[in-house]
């Protein structure tokens, strides 16, 4: 079964990346500022987390912005 | 032909005549490309023909109209390189005191010891800018006759939702008007030009610069670090609110349409007396302030406003940029443009920096400009006229730099 998760993390950064979950999913090691995400798109993308995940305040610590596979782990451990 | 203007067009429609209004040559922007070696100036020449004629937005003139702005297309006539025997601080000087002419877009100027790129920002951001240049000849994707070509991402479609919005946005930028706003001595009636600058690179300090980013607001915080540095340098000449308008580029990564302006809008402020006190601390206000304007879906609601302007006239939208005064409601005009797009090379010769210069008005009469080059992270201070005497933009320059690199972290 796909983690619901990791899709709405692959979805927010693709909405936001102008780019298909599936390629965001195929470059999940690779860091958030090498695809392309600045500080102003991150807000974006932790406000569509929110709504995706139902959560509130979503804040991650730095180690968890570095990559879609640590923001992953990072919501995992949150929730 | 004509081309609408996209509302993020109109915006710097209306920063264009607030500079005119305090004698300056309207909302120019520059690059000074600062070159080593020698430059294929006639490969240069047959790029730059060649891209007025792939993009002929390029030779384009702004126009007014009841529609509301737009650019007006002639029939596209060759843009030429000038080529100069001065330097490049000579050819930038000229160039931001005349202007670019009545309704002209852009001008390139081959120096002795770089090349000067100065244009108007109703064509396109620094970012787009150095697009351009990157992409000249071949290269040049641009797509300008494209419809979705100057749509903004976060305009609503229909007038009902735009007029909500555009109601919102007042109470958005009701907050900036609870506490006086920090200005420098001498702001008031203070002459677009004669302006002063001064580029400061921090070189090998970068990567300690880049360390004191990531333990305060982390590895995105870049440029609320940077504002906060700004803030607690003006803070040292003033009290009050320190408001710094952004505009933030709002195009998907690697988009090829560099000629166009998809910007979001923002007013963040700090307090001067928390930048003066807690570095650190400013800098996550400034974070937090901008993650809960985008929260507040500020954007869209400033967009929403700023798209009645063909029917209502400037008036609102000079009112939300001023409150009723001249010159835009701010302490400094500060934007970070992030690592320059161009390469190692650029028709032959080495590229050493980029220097960018934006034509400030007279009110605020301050700007600083963030960037990063093969020299690390690097900024240009502005000033102008009786500002500039006042307070020299090297003092202001080094009171940046010090809170950049040196000022404890801890209050």
């Amino acid at each position: 079964m796909a983690d619901p998760i990791a899709a709405a993390v692959h979805a927010a950064l693709a909405a936001q990346l102008g780019l298909s979950a599936d390629a965001v999913a195929a470059q999940a090691e690779r860091g958030l500022d090498q695809l392309g995400l600045d500080s102003h798109g991150l807000m974006r993308v932790l406000l569509d987390l929110e709504q995706r995940l139902g959560l509130s305040d979503l804040d991650l610590a730095d180690d968890h912005l570095a990559s879609p596979a640590t923001m992953v782990a990072g919501i995992r451990a949150l929730v | 032909m004509r081309i609408r203007a996209s509302v993020s067009d109109g915006f710097h429609r209306i920063v264009d005549d607030l500079v005119r209004r305090s004698g300056g040559p309207g909302n120019v922007g520059q690059l000074r490309l600062r070159l080593e070696g020698m430059v294929d100036a006639a490969a240069l020449a047959r790029a730059w023909r060649d891209a007025g004629r792939r993009a002929p937005i390029l030779a384009a003139t702004c126009v007014d109209g009841w529609r509301g702005p737009g650019f007006g297309l002639r029939a596209a006539p060759d843009l030429i390189l000038e080529t100069s025997a001065a330097d490049v601080e000579t050819i930038a000087r000229a160039d931001l005191r005349a202007g670019l002419g009545e309704g002209n877009l852009v001008r390139l100027r081959l120096g002795t010891d770089g090349a000067v790129l100065t244009w108007h920002h109703a064509l396109c951001d620094a970012r787009g800018a150095q697009g351009l240049l990157r992409d000249l000849g071949p290269g040049l994707r641009e797509a300008w006759w494209d419809p979705a070509y100057r749509r903004d991402r976060d305009l609503p479609d229909t007038a009902a939702v735009r007029g909500r919005a555009a109601r919102a946005a007042v109470d958005l930028l009701r907050p900036l008007r609870s506490r006086p706003v920090l200005r420098l001595a001498g702001a008031r009636g203070n002459a677009a030009v004669p302006l002063r600058q001064v580029s400061t690179c921090l070189g090998s300090a970068t990567t300690a610069v880049d360390g004191r980013i990531r333990t305060t607001v982390g590895r995105f915080g870049e440029t609320a670090f940077c504002l906060a540095a700004v803030a607690a340098a003006l803070a040292e000449h003033g009290d009050g609110l320190v408001v710094f308008p952004l505009a933030v580029d709002e195009r998907a990564p690697g988009s090829s349409r560099c000629l166009a302006n998809a910007h979001g809008f923002l007013f963040l402020s700090v307090d001067a007396d928390l930048a003066r006190r807690d570095l650190a601390a400013a800098a996550c206000h400034l974070r937090d302030a901008h993650r809960a304007w985008v929260a507040a879906e500020g954007n869209r609601k400033l967009l929403a406003a700023l798209s009645w302007l063909p029917l209502v006239g400037s008036r609102m939208a000079r009112f939300q940029l001023g409150f009723g005064k001249p010159g835009l409601h701010a302490s400094a005009c500060v934007a970070n443009t992030g690592m320059t797009m161009l390469g190692e090379t650029w028709f032959g010769a080495r590229v050493r920096g980029v220097d960018h210069t934006i034509a400030v008005p007279g009110h605020p009469g301050v700007a600083v400009l963030f960037h990063r080059d093969a020299r690390g992270l690097g900024f240009d201070t502005m000033l102008t006229g009786a500002l500039a005497r006042r307070l020299p933009p090297e003092i202001l320059a080094e009171r940046i730099r010090f809170h950049l690199c040196e000022r404890p972290l801890e209050p």
